[in-house]
């Protein structure tokens, strides 16, 4: 009798554990996909960086988060951060402007590329598609995000823009973006 | 002086009966519990596959706007009292620089120039006409003036001076105007005036600002609503 015991228990707990493995039925395949814009710019810290190749090496472009107001009672949230472009032989390229504020709520989520103007709000990208998408990173799949944008910058048959990002990159949390037929890849950040 | 004699019966002699009881009752507890829950784990497997929820596919209603497309406004604790946006000519503003300095009607003395304004569309609020109870006095004063309105590209159909930082976009499903439509739950955080958390429906489906409904939350259990309609005409 005892061993049968036994036996039943052992049916039990091995036909629990088969159902709570399985869990409720579809319950990760029902769950939506939400876009995280607050784990990108919003999250950095004062000294993160990231750097992103410039086509194949024709240059670097490096920014750094100098100070971060993340918003309150004072007004609204922005980032002092610091853009530095170097040639192939990294050597830093002049720029009359290399530290600008990102003000999140004007600004959104893409970095600034120019030197800052006074208001010159209409070089900010324009979304117009977020998607999940999954690039080859480093020889390996990542899911991340594609993001649509237009340039205003740019005349209509260049404005094209598009942005993958990844909330676990620093900064900005973008891991490349495709501009005017340049590529900007991110060297600094490595999947865990 | 031994104090248990071997020749004597063992005080517990019947304890065999009475455990082999329990053993039974156990047993057929156990085999009940594994009935269950065999039959729960075929139900499980032979449930069917839940359909998966679509791709994240969101698109910038706005950029689809068109010169003359009209939407109602209003409060939901107030519907009656509802407003007008039209799309005003040129329609979508993707490159402020190449345009005028001053948009006919509107001013805000932190964009002196146009030309530096972010990426915007621009519509004219009118009020609609009050629906009133059959038989009620016919209302002759004369409509108030068009207000112009812009609403940046990047701002999720809320105006330049209320626009927020964005927090997240989720799929969602939202009834308008009758029919369980697939939409997104934009959340944006405002500063300043009604400072806090904003959640925005849109739906490319839903014209001019793509805005189904507008939810902001005063604070715990005290939701403010707007509610966004296709009216019939908007003469």
């Amino acid at each position: 009798m005892r061993a049968l015991i036994l036996l039943e228990c052992v049916v039990v707990l091995a036909l629990a554990g088969l159902i709570l493995g399985k869990g409720v039925p579809g319950q990760a395949a029902t769950q939506p996909d939400v876009f995280p814009a607050s784990r990108f710019l919003m999250d950095a810290t004062p000294g993160e960086r990231v750097v992103y190749r410039i086509d194949q090496g024709d240059g670097t472009v490096e920014f750094n988060v100098v100070q971060m107001d993340r918003g309150g009672p004072q007004g609204p949230p922005k980032a002092t951060i610091t853009r530095s472009f170097r040639d192939q032989a990294g050597v830093t390229v002049a720029e009359n402007d290399p530290t600008y504020e990102h003000r999140l709520v004007e600004h959104g989520l893409f970095p600034f590329l120019a030197p800052a103007e006074a208001r010159a709000l209409d070089r900010v990208w324009v979304i117009r598609r977020i998607k999940r998408d999954e690039i080859r990173w480093l020889g390996r799949p990542l899911r991340c995000w594609r993001v649509e944008c237009i340039d205003p910058a740019l005349d209509p048959e260049q404005e094209a823009v598009v942005v993958w990002f990844h909330e676990d990159v620093p900064v900005y949390g973008i891991l490349r973006w495709e501009r005017a037929g340049h590529v900007y890849e991110c060297t600094s950040w490595r999947p865990s | 002086m031994s104090p248990a004699r071997p020749s004597q019966p063992v005080a517990a002699a019947p304890a065999p009966r009475v455990s082999g009881g329990v053993e039974r009752v156990v047993a057929l507890a156990l085999a009940v519990m594994a009935a269950v829950l065999g039959v729960v784990y075929v139900d499980l497997v032979r449930a069917p596959a839940p359909e998966p929820p679509p791709p994240f596919d969101f698109v910038n209603p706005m950029l689809s706007a068109h010169v003359g497309e009209c939407v109602e406004l209003s409060a939901a604790t107030t519907p009656e009292l509802a407003s007008w946006l039209v799309v005003r000519s040129p329609g979508v503003v993707l490159r402020p620089h190449r345009g005028d300095a001053k948009i006919a009607g509107w001013s805000h003395p932190r964009y002196p120039d146009a030309r530096t304004l972010l990426p915007y569309l621009v519509c004219d609020a009118r009020s609609a006409p009050v629906r009133k109870k059959p038989g009620a006095a016919v209302d002759t004063a004369p409509p108030p003036r068009d207000e112009p309105y812009l609403f940046p590209l990047n701002g999720f159909g809320l105006p330049l001076e209320a626009m927020g930082v964005l927090s997240d976009i989720a799929p969602t499903t939202i009834t308008w105007g009758g029919q369980t439509r697939k939409g997104y739950a934009v959340g944006i955080r405002r500063y300043g005036q009604l400072e806090g958390p904003w959640v925005l429906y849109l739906s490319k489906d839903a014209p001019v600002l793509g805005t189904m409904k507008r939810s902001y939350l005063r604070g715990p259990g005290d939701e403010q609503v707007w509610l966004f309609r296709v009216p019939e005409s908007c003469r």
